[in-house]
């Protein structure tokens, strides 16, 4: 039969996670019940998992990846040499 | 000694933290001390807000150019584990970087970052210069069980650990950190220096007035004499909780007079368990005062005002709070562990902050005690004195110059460095490679050098023993082990193929000729050939306007792609040297140049007799030695039919000895050409190899003499022509200028042996210097010592690729994948950018790119950009480049080629390049481009591209109610972008003053230097593309604009033009029986539907009221020609092109008293005020007075510039930053 966590453990275990992942996986936890939730607090939980997910938002701001034609021919040579070392 | 420092700490997160604070701080002060030693600022450009803050702190200090930016990649922060390839990606380049930079010491100010952003710190495991790190403290690790619970956080901290071991050197910021260095990791001793640290001059001892006691007490609900502790923090090490709880167990009458006040940010969840343990200690409310966070005029004040500093903290690497509370003078206490009792520096200010009844002792005391207090407070000042950053920073610099400089390096391997010297063809007597000749012996006296001929045609004969061959093929897949690579390049056969391998695999470059037509010849493909001329040249080639672009020939050289990544160039004469440097070359100007020398043939002599009868000549034939031009057959047949004509003319029938460099193939074809040509007999015409050395030996023993067009010798036949000499021929220079019987006085004898050779102008004179040849060898080495470069860009994809593909965790980022390589390539690209590349303007015409909308900003984009196009600034080439929201920016190619009058041509437009010293100028106007592409100019700023936009006018934001709303937030976003950039150019004295006055009351002044300059419209249409065309009633119309005088408006119909209130004035006019037509020119704009159904429905209407709407510009001009006054009734321009294009057709201006139009027409026009159509009507009627006595002021001397002049002038001032007004704080 199942048992449930005691909520102490859980609360350890989340105490000795880093801060961003904590707050990362409790408005996940959160947020998994999100169809009960108000839409404001619901929208708030959901900017705080796009903050604090994993892969968030660049420091740079954008993501445009260039691709001109110097760039290109950096990226042929890295796969090729990659392609090489792996055979 | 060169010290690199890496400032990324400053950059990220940790700038708003002691950390960053003091890294900053330091590494200033270290510029400042640095005397004769160079140190070079490394900043990375994925945090692009803080470079320009970075910047304006070493302004003054350091020179721009000392300042570097590196390119990390997004998404490297060590809290996600899915981030390892790219952080480990991103290392490699950075570590590249640094060694591109050849420093002697790397000093890495705040080693522990990249936890939770995307710093990249490291210290490299083998590397030529030393690597120093700045620790801070090691509190994670002693505390270990509060810090390293998260198995992420704990495995990246004990990385950077393994990674402060390996540093040559630590500096610490206190005795205490470098003993923690010592006791935890390990460390020497003597390889730890401790340089302290020192506070910001803003702490210092200042009276608080009673109003801002005032004000300082109600915000943060101060009502007492008070006891002030800013923690810095409320980790558990910083012990605030014991504070409270020693606080507790004051005297009740201590703490009736007393608050406590915490001055640090604080989260609410924090402040909330706080508030409750107070709670349970029994303390009153208000008691313990938390601020929250305090700006930094704040924090001064409180320290200024409190009885008591209190820094409780169990461990600190430094305590920054406790000396910045001494600067100002306060009695300061503090923590007898770590480094606090060496900043507080007195036994009496010092207590057990493990326990609270020791902390409580000591404040108890001294708050009851104003002796002591006085005693601390005179100590106070005196001990923060003893501390500054000019003194961290010699003994850092000191620290440096004792443990740093060049890494001793591993045992050198003894083995020759291996050249790879490429050639255009098989002979070492002709060209690039002739020039080559004289370098030989020394270089194969340093090198174990391979050959490699373009042709593959070389004769093993003619080598020298210990130099040895290599085909093109061996060569492209074995470069990697040449230690160094010269390619000769010349402008003959096969420098297609050497350019293209200078491009592919860079080395150094011995340039002998500038001559484009081979690299032309070999590219067939429109698209390449396009592509090749527009990335050397830029579009003026073809700006002469032709039918198709596959014809236009390059007016210079196209080799700038083979330079653009060599790692030296040699100019092979002063005289090419300079056509390079009148050429635009990027750094022409400083080229070695390798005079040219030349080597007398060692092939094998042959006798006379044995040469005539391999060659099959009789005795008593005449035989001429032929060199011709090895590019054009046709120039070959031309010079041999002018010698038979010659030779008959004297009565001769010489045999003709073509020598004819190239592939065998070629040879054929000439011959196949000659043997088909009229006027020559083929029988006694044999073409033979200059490279073959037994060919080469038999002409010279058999001809009578030799002949060499001036074409030959220009394309680099000369060391042919000389060896012909050398083998005592009679050589006589063909050319339009040689007199005439010179051949057969040649053939006779009668003339000198190469008296008539002279060198082409190319061709520097020959040297008989014999300290010529080692110059080649020395100058190879010279570049290659200390030009790595590309060949650390090669390291670095090596490197790279050696990680393997970036991981896939999961299949929905496939794409992404695909990314990292472009990201990681990006990385590579933009931290070692080529050096050599063609400076470009790049124009943005992304708007007119889609749409001509005819407008008056349109009209400047097109005519500015056609003078640019043709007339490019000396030292850059004009490309026009575009983009959409979603797109990157591309070279405008297929739409410039149209622009230029060569309609669609099928080329694709590939994606912008760019290289520091470029520049960006935004010419036209596309608010959603520029702003959407925001993030991507402050890349190009990061890597030392200058971004500048010309700003037409502020009108939608000026001018309320006439635009609407939205426009004016656009125009807003717009230039609030323009201010992130280095600068504007507007198109009026007004409009730069109207745009400076708005980024001031914006508050959009920032830390980097913003330039604003002005420049006037041109006024001559010779620089647009004509639109002509009447329509039907166009005679009619001016017919009956001529019957009566008449005023013309000329612009599009919107409310700011004025056009409602004039129309007003001219129904006023009309009333009172003044015959006066009112034309008014223009399409219809926006808010201006009552006023068009107004028009249309007039009553004079096609009488004395003309509404024009879509007239050409031929139609404009007869309108022009017609009328008798323009009136500029706007009430706002950001320039009025109308009152120049008036002035141009010398019709006098009735103008509204605008500072523009007084800036644009001076006294050369009539202005007014007026508030309503009357005033207006009266104004009218007083010009109109004037005019009839002749008295109104004229327009023809009104000064205007053509569009050329405008462009120039533009040019010069967006190249040389001439500006007005310099925005910064």
């Amino acid at each position: 039969m199942a048992r449930l966590i005691p909520f102490k453990d859980i609360r350890d275990r989340l105490k000795s996670l880093d801060k961003r992942k904590r707050k990362y996986l409790s408005t996940k936890a959160i947020l998994s019940v999100r169809g009960i939730l108000p839409s404001k607090f619901r929208r708030k939980m959901e900017r705080r998992l796009e903050k604090y997910g994993p892969n968030t938002g660049s420091a740079d701001g954008g993501d445009r990846v260039i691709r001109n034609a110097r760039i290109s021919s950096l990226v042929q040579d890295m796969r090729r040499l990659a392609a090489e070392g792996t055979d | 000694m060169h010290i690199v420092i890496d400032l990324q700490g400053a950059q990220c997160e940790s700038r708003y933290r002691g950390i960053g604070r003091y890294a900053l701080s330091l590494a200033v002060a270290i510029a400042k001390n640095r005397g004769d030693h160079r140190v070079t600022i490394a900043l990375n450009s994925i945090f692009p807000a803080s470079i320009d803050a970075i910047k304006a702190e070493f302004d003054g200090i350091l020179p721009p150019s000392d300042i570097r930016v590196w390119r990390g990649i997004a998404h490297v922060h060590s809290r996600d584990p899915n981030n390892r390839w790219r952080r480990e990606a991103a290392e490699q380049v950075f570590e590249t970087f640094l060694t591109d930079l050849a420093p002697d010491v790397v000093l890495v100010l705040s080693l522990f970052e990249g936890f939770a952003d995307d710093v990249v710190t490291t210290v490299p495991q083998t590397s030529a210069f030393s690597t120093a790190v700045l620790l801070h403290d090691l509190i994670p690790l002693i505390y270990k069980e509060s810090y390293l619970t998260d198995p992420l956080r704990s495995e990246w901290y004990y990385r950077k650990l393994a990674q402060l071991r390996r540093a040559d050197f630590l500096l610490s910021n206190s005795a205490s950190s470098a003993q923690e260095a010592v006791d935890h990791l390990g460390y020497r001793e003597a390889r730890i220096v401790n340089v302290s640290g020192a506070v910001d001059t803003r702490f210092h001892p200042r009276e608080i007035s009673p109003a801002e006691r005032q004000r300082i007490g109600q915000a943060y609900g101060i009502t007492r004499s008070f006891v002030f502790s800013a923690p810095g923090g409320f980790d558990q090490h910083k012990n605030v909780g014991g504070l409270i709880e020693a606080w507790s167990k004051l005297p009740n009458a201590v703490r009736s007079a007393h608050q406590l006040v915490l001055g640090s940010r604080i989260m609410p969840t924090t402040e909330r368990r706080f508030s409750k343990r107070c709670r349970k200690l029994g303390l009153r409310a208000g008691e313990i005062v938390f601020t929250g966070y305090l700006p930094d005029n704040d924090l001064v004040a409180l320290y200024a005002m409190a009885k008591l500093c209190v820094f409780p903290s169990q461990h600190e690497g430094f305590g920054l709070p406790a000396l910045e509370a001494m600067a100002c003078g306060t009695p300061t206490i503090g923590g007898n562990r770590s480094a606090v009792p060496e900043v507080l520096g007195h036994p009496d200010a010092l207590f057990d902050p493990m326990s609270s009844a020791s902390i409580a002792a000591k404040i108890g005391d001294l708050l009851q005690d104003s002796s002591r207090l006085d005693t601390l407070r005179q100590h106070a000042l005196k001990q923060a004195a003893r501390f500054s950053w000019d003194h961290s920073a010699t003994t850092a610099i000191a620290a440096m110059e004792r443990l740093g400089g060049p890494r001793p390096t591993t045992l050198p391997v003894v083995r020759p460095q291996r050249l790879a010297v490429v050639l255009p063809d098989a002979s070492l007597r002709s060209g690039a490679g002739h020039r080559l000749r004289a370098f030989l012996p020394a270089l194969s006296r340093r090198y174990l050098i391979d050959l490699v001929d373009a042709s593959g045609e070389i004769d093993p004969n003619t080598l020298q023993d210990d130099i040895s061959r290599c085909d093109l093929r061996t060569f492209r897949a074995r470069a990697d082990d040449y230690d160094q690579i010269l390619y000769c390049l010349g402008g003959g056969l096969g420098s297609a193929t050497v350019a293209d391998l200078a491009r592919k695999i860079p080395g150094a470059v011995l340039l002998t000729d500038l001559d484009p037509s081979d690299r032309l010849e070999r590219t067939p493909a429109l698209e390449e050939r396009v592509e090749l001329i527009r990335y050397c040249r830029g579009y003026v080639d073809f700006a002469s306007t032709g039918s198709d672009p596959a014809t236009v020939q390059p007016g210079g050289p196209l080799v700038q792609d083979a330079l653009a990544e060599a790692v030296a160039v040699f100019a092979g004469s002063e005289a090419l040297k300079a056509a390079a440097a009148e050429a635009g070359l990027a750094g022409a100007e400083g080229w070695p140049v390798i005079a040219f020398r030349h080597q007398p043939a060692l092939g094998p002599s042959m006798p006379r007799e044995t040469a005539r009868e391999q060659l099959g000549l009789s005795d008593d034939e005449r035989a001429i030695a032929v060199c011709c031009d090895p590019l054009s057959s046709q120039a070959a047949i031309d010079g041999l039919i002018r010698l038979e004509d010659d030779a008959q003319a004297e009565g001769l029938a010489p045999h003709y000895l073509v020598l004819a460099s190239g592939s065998s193939a070629d040879r054929s074809r000439l011959a196949r050409t000659i043997a088909n040509a009229g006027g020559l007999a083929a029988d006694r015409v044999t073409v033979l190899s200059p490279a073959h050395a037994q060919s080469f030996a038999a002409v010279c023993a058999a001809a009578d003499c030799a002949v060499a067009s001036g074409g030959a010798v220009e394309a680099g036949e000369s060391g042919l022509v000389l060896d012909l000499a050398d083998a005592g021929l009679a050589v006589v220079l063909l050319s339009d200028h040689a007199p005439a019987g010179s051949i057969s006085a040649a053939l006779a004898g009668t003339a000198q042996p190469s008296s008539r050779l002279e060198p082409s102008p190319t061709l520097d004179a020959p040297s008989d210097d014999r300290s010529l040849p080692p110059a080649l060898a020395d100058a190879l080495d010279r570049a290659y010592g200390t030009r790595q470069h590309h060949r650390l860009r090669r390291d670095a994809v090596a490197k790279i690729a050696a990680l393997g593909p970036p991981p896939v965790h999961d299949p929905k980022h496939l794409e992404a994948v695909k990314d990292d390589w472009f990201k990681a390539a990006q990385s590579v690209a933009l931290s070692l950018p080529p050096r050599n590349a063609p400076r470009q303007l790049l124009v943005d015409v992304s708007e007119l790119l889609q749409r001509d909308a005819r407008t008056g900003v349109q009209r400047v984009t097109r005519s500015v950009l056609r003078e640019w196009l043709e007339h490019p600034p000396a030292g850059f080439q004009v490309q026009p480049v575009y983009a959409t929201p979603d797109q990157n920016y591309r070279y405008a190619t297929r739409f410039t080629l149209n622009f230029l009058g060569y309609g669609i041509v099928d080329v694709p437009d590939s994606e912008v390049d760019f290289s520091p010293g470029d520049i960006f100028c935004f010419l036209d106007l596309q608010h959603h481009v520029a702003l959407s592409h925001r993030d991507y100019f402050q890349l190009l700023r990061s890597h030392g591209v200058r971004v500048h936009y010309v700003v037409h006018d502020l009108l939608p934001i000026l001018l309320e109610g006439i635009f609407p709303q939205s426009m004016k937030a656009l125009h807003e976003d717009w230039l609030a972008a323009v201010a992130e950039s280095d600068g504007a150019f507007c198109v009026s004295r007004a409009v730069a003053n109207e745009l400076a006055d708005w980024i001031r009351d914006a508050g959009l002044v920032d830390r980097h230097p913003f330039h604003i300059g002005w420049f006037h419209h041109g006024a001559d249409f010779s620089g647009l593309q004509a639109w002509t065309g009447l329509p039907a009633d166009a005679n009619a119309v001016l017919g009956a604009l001529a019957e009566r005088p008449t005023f013309l408006m000329v612009g599009t119909i919107e409310p700011r033009k004025g056009h409602a209130q004039t129309l007003d004035a001219f129904e006023a006019l009309w009333a009172r029986g003044i015959d006066v037509n009112l034309a008014i020119v223009g399409k219809k704009g926006w808010l201006v539907d009552d006023l068009v159904k107004r028009m249309e429905r007039h009553p004079e209407r096609g009488k004395r009221l003309f509404w024009l709407s879509g007239v050409s510009d031929e139609y404009l001009e007869r309108i022009y020609d017609t009328s008798v006054c323009l009136l500029a009734a706007s009430r706002g321009e950001g320039f009025g092109l109308p009152l120049i294009e008036s002035a141009h057709y010398k019709l006098p201006i009735l103008a509204r008293d605008l500072p523009v139009f007084r800036e644009v027409a001076g006294d050369h026009a009539s202005f007014f005020t007026a508030s309503d159509g009357k005033e207006l009507a009266v104004a009218v009627e007083n010009w109109l007075q004037l005019y009839r006595k002749g008295e109104h002021p004229r327009s023809d001397a009104m000064p205007y510039l053509t569009w050329s002049e405008t462009a120039a002038r533009l040019a010069r001032a967006v190249i040389n930053d001439e500006y007005l007004i310099e925005l910064k704080i």
